[in-house]
């Protein structure tokens, strides 16, 4: 089969879970041919890729937003639009549902240029009608520019030519998800979208920190991304999640509840299953697998830890992963030494297979994540863990539906420096716990988040979703 | 990804949309000042040389020197004078007055080196005595220096200053004249040409000091200012064809049956000079009146509406801004026009009347030229007001159209009615005018029907800096320039 893997922002462009989900995912479907449609910030990062591409990539289709900008305006005059195609360019601009289709054949790779329709007396009126209705008493000039930044990208992309598959996968939804529904539609062929976050809370939060959108256009800029979200839960023929949580979250923002399905992520479980009991040599030694990151939150460890030593004097922390954000490790050292607590060591990138070997458990303290590998890496070497309650980490230790397996450790409130506590604690003292907990983890972790099942799961998806499409076609 | 989505640039609040447009205007009226200027200087000259009993043979070769020094200088230096006047209102808008001075001498010198070279030659090859090529040289070169002397001035826009300096220019040259032609009893022409250069040497003098009075000393590369003809090439193209649309028909009658030798290569067509420079004055009524009422009403609606623009107007109060403003335009063109129509008719009929009375040696036909040309001057005034108008919204290129065709017209005009009889002479103009008149106020008028559309969608959506070579040149110039002062600081 032909897939084309839809991407925004991440592969093969940056290191992160979605780019290393991508790269896996490809390399399990040997038989199958990846057409790659990626989409990226900066011009300057074509064709250079930070990871080898499978053999059965075929082709990659890279498309840079910033590209939109610097494009020569063509010769050719665009075509007139009729009054029903302002209406759907219309309903565009008010984020509201446009007819997709219409949208397409108006911008597409042969008919209007954007950037030149953007120049256009049609879109001068345009802006006026939404300025009209939406944004009566704010600067007018605020708004065109801003409609302007808006919308050009996607329109961008749709102009650009579409590369043609037997099926649409998408890693998100956002640009990527409005490409994958339309390519769907237009080629006939099914539409899977899989979410590893959610796209729309991203940029939801992104937009309201954010310092370069003007206060009162917030709302609007919000609204857009939910716009492109509605439109690919409604094109997608399947929508997958990591953990229940998040296939809740899509059910909120629209997605029709027959459609979603959780497709856990599947880890190479076999290093890690084998690796030995630790041998007792008078430590209690906690793991934390994580890149020294603001949103790892290693600051609320160390504090809980500093406590711990209080109490059990020979624990010890070993930090392993490297670092990312080089003011953030210096922040913690500094919180080190002002809490004078001893026994921690940042150990840079190290074999994590090996040195889970002298580990007794880990704990996870993001205030952030999706399903994190770490977890599930720790589980399968019986090593209990302490999470945080974010993304999938309460199904991963405390099991998702029909699963009675029981507890692999614990899960706490982000930021609850007594509860992470009362937990590390436990975990030092009582040895019985960790054994039990560490049997359960491994057993959840080799039924449940093995590669091979996640491959199944996806072909699982794929049949679907084609079943559906062929329904749906009949129709 | 940040965002993914990204801002684009705000071109309206970093460029200030409005502000210097209107300086482009004031550099016409550049042109409105000098001719007086000569029309004065030239009737002095004249009724000096008849005092001291000069033949009239020699008085037009005095004349015809004097025009001709006058002519190109502006001609030259008028090219120039839009991209120079933006340059200007862009410097006193980004608050760098400092590099207003060095661009005035990177100006004069820019056009001394291309002027005086082109003159020499000229003059070299014209056959007239070394003591009148003297004077006429160097009053070519004061000239120039002068003409962009006065769109600094009037670039912040003190009228009095520079009429204080045409005062000067002619009470010095009175007096020197009789100094050098009563008192040291020198030859009267190569005397009264001296006088001219001695005059203009005052005015220069004047702008000189009233300059150096309103701009700090400079600092930065005096030739920054080339980097706003790369910037705004439309308003070279501009003020050369709208200063040759003016003066092509005088020049291309020399050439005409009624050509003349004056003296040496110096030609004139007297018939059709002196009727021309009659009828010129017959707009002056409707400069005047754009600075003072036309400029004034409608300058307030223009700067309320871009200011809404600007300043994040609602559409609502941008749509009301923008009515008012097209009939505040509507209401004072019409004035405009009215009054230039007023004026025109007197000069076609009464003064038309008094010429030939009045003992200037006006023929019939001349009369006659003289009120074909004030029809055309009459259209002139108002086309070249519309042309104005196109400038202040900064639609360069349709205010570059509307030169072109005036002046292609003009030339192509006078060529054609220089075959034909005598009576169809001053026509070739009024078709220019004509010309002018029509195009302008189809232009302006659609432009104004479009006008936020112009405005924002001319906007390009994103804005790429175009670098040339010469351009990157007279950066490191300036960065260099800079560096210095910096390091002596």
């Amino acid at each position: 089969m032909r897939i084309c893997l839809i991407f925004e922002g991440s592969y093969p462009f940056t290191i992160g879970g979605v780019s290393n989900w991508a790269q896996g995912f490809i390399r399990h479907f040997p038989d199958d041919e990846f057409v790659l449609w990626t989409i990226g910030d900066l011009e300057t990062r074509r064709r250079k890729y930070l990871y080898e591409l499978p053999e059965n990539v075929v082709e990659v289709n890279e498309y840079f937003l910033d590209t939109a900008l610097k494009q020569r305006l063509k010769r050719t005059a665009n075509p007139r639009i009729s009054e029903l195609q302002k209406e759907v360019i219309r309903e565009f601009f008010r984020c509201g549902d446009p007819d997709w289709i219409a949208l397409q054949e108006i911008f597409n790779q042969k008919r209007m240029d954007p950037v030149k329709f953007f120049m256009s007396s049609d879109f001068l009126e345009i802006v006026k009608d939404i300025s009209r209705e939406k944004f009566p008493f704010i600067g007018f000039s605020d708004l065109f520019w801003t409609v302007r930044s808006m919308f050009l990208p996607l329109l961008y992309l749709i102009h650009q030519p579409m590369p043609e598959a037997e099926l649409y996968h998408s890693a998100s939804t956002g640009y990527a998800g409005v490409l994958g529904g339309l390519a769907s539609q237009k080629y006939s062929s099914p539409y899977v979208l899989t979410e590893h976050g959610i796209y729309t809370r991203e940029r939801e939060e992104e937009i309201l920190r954010s310092d370069w959108t003007p206060i009162h256009f917030k709302e609007y800029w919000i609204s857009m991304f939910y716009m492109y979200s509605r439109f690919a839960y409604q094109a997608a023929q399947k929508v997958t999640s990591l953990f229940g949580g998040a296939s809740s979250i899509q059910q909120e923002l629209g997605c029709p509840r027959e459609k979603t399905e959780v497709v856990s992520n599947g880890v190479k479980l076999d290093h890690f299953r084998a690796v030995p009991e630790k041998k007792a040599n008078g430590t209690i030694d906690i793991g934390a697998v994580v890149r020294v990151a603001p949103i790892k939150d290693l600051k609320t460890l160390l504090y809980t830890f500093s406590r711990l030593k209080q109490e059990i004097p020979e624990a010890h922390l070993h930090i392993l992963g490297g670092i990312d954000d080089e003011d953030y490790y210096q922040e913690c050292l500094a919180l080190i030494e002002f809490l004078e607590v001893t026994d921690v060591v940042f150990t840079g990138y190290v074999n994590i297979i090996e040195y889970m070997a002298r580990l007794d458990f880990t704990v996870l303290t993001s205030i952030s994540e999706g399903q994190p590998l770490a977890l599930i890496e720790s589980m399968a070497a019986k090593r209990p863990v302490i999470a945080t309650n974010v993304g999938a980490c309460r199904e991963l230790i405390e099991g998702g539906k029909g699963d009675s397996l029981g507890s692999a450790g614990y899960c706490v409130p982000p930021m609850d420096q007594t509860g992470l506590l009362r937990a590390m604690v436990e975990l030092c003292r009582n040895v019985k716990k960790r054994e039990r907990m560490g049997q359960v983890g491994q057993t959840r972790a080799v039924s449940y988040y093995q590669e091979s099942q996640m491959v199944t799961n996806y072909r699982d998806v794929y049949e679907k979703a084609i079943a559906q499409w062929q329904a749906l076609d009949l129709n | 990804m940040a965002g993914i989505g990204f801002e684009l640039k705000r071109l309206f609040s970093k460029k200030g949309l409005i502000a210097q447009l209107r300086a482009n205007v004031y550099a016409s009226l550049v042109i409105a000042g000098p001719m007086l200027l000569g029309a004065c200087l030239l009737f002095l000259v004249k009724y000096i040389a008849t005092l001291a009993g000069v033949e009239a043979t020699d008085q037009d070769a005095l004349i015809v020197m004097i025009t001709w020094a006058m002519l190109f200088s502006l001609l030259l230096t008028s090219t120039f004078s839009f991209s120079l006047a933006r340059f200007i209102s862009d410097m006193l808008y980004e608050h760098t007055e400092e590099r207003i001075l060095p661009s005035m001498y990177g100006a004069i010198s820019f056009c001394l080196v291309i002027g005086s070279i082109g003159w020499g030659i000229f003059l070299y090859f014209s056959g007239i005595p070394l003591e009148y090529a003297i004077p006429v040289y160097l009053l070519f070169c004061e000239s120039v220096v002068v003409w962009i002397q006065v769109s600094y001035t009037n670039a912040v826009k003190d009228y009095r200053q520079v009429m204080l300096g045409f005062v000067y220019a002619i009470i010095s040259a009175l007096v020197s004249s009789y100094v050098l032609i009563w008192v040291f009893q020198l030859p009267t022409i190569a005397a009264l040409l001296v006088s001219v250069c001695i005059g203009y040497a005052v005015m220069m003098l004047h702008y000189t000091l009233v300059l150096h009075a309103y701009f700090p000393m400079g600092e930065g590369s005096a030739l920054k200012f080339l980097q706003w003809f790369g910037k705004y090439p439309a308003l070279i193209l501009v003020g050369f064809f709208s200063t040759l649309g003016l003066f092509g028909h005088i020049i291309m009658m020399w050439a005409s049956p009624w050509g003349r030798v004056a003296i040496g290569n110096f030609y004139h067509a007297p018939q059709h000079d002196i009727p021309a420079l009659l009828a010129f004055l017959s707009i002056l009524v409707t400069t005047v009146n754009f600075v003072t009422s036309m400029e004034v009403k409608f300058y307030q609606r223009y700067r309320v509406y871009f200011g809404l623009l600007n300043g994040g107007g609602s559409l609502y109060d941008i749509e009301k801004a923008y009515r008012e403003l097209v009939t505040v335009l509507k209401q004072e063109l019409f004035y405009l026009a009215q009054v230039q129509l007023f004026v025109s008719i007197l000069f076609i009929v009464i003064i038309g009347e008094l010429l030939p009375v009045l003992g200037l040696g006006f023929t019939e036909s001349m009369t006659g030229l003289f009120r074909v040309l004030c029809l055309g001057y009459g259209l002139y005034a108002i086309g070249n007001v519309f042309m104005l108008l196109l400038l202040y919204f900064a639609d360069f290129k349709d205010a570059m159209l509307v030169s072109v065709i005036f002046a292609a017209a003009n030339l192509g005009g006078t060529y054609y009615v220089i075959q034909l009889p005598e009576t169809y002479y001053g026509f070739g103009f009024v078709a220019a005018a004509l010309a002018m008149y029509l195009v302008g106020w189809v232009l302006l008028s659609s432009f104004i029907k479009k006008l936020d559309y112009h405005i924002y969608c001319k906007q390009p959506v994103f804005v790429k800096e175009k670098t040339r070579p010469l351009q990157r040149l007279i950066d490191r110039l300036d960065e260099k320039l800079m560096g210095r002062k910096t390091e002596e600081a």
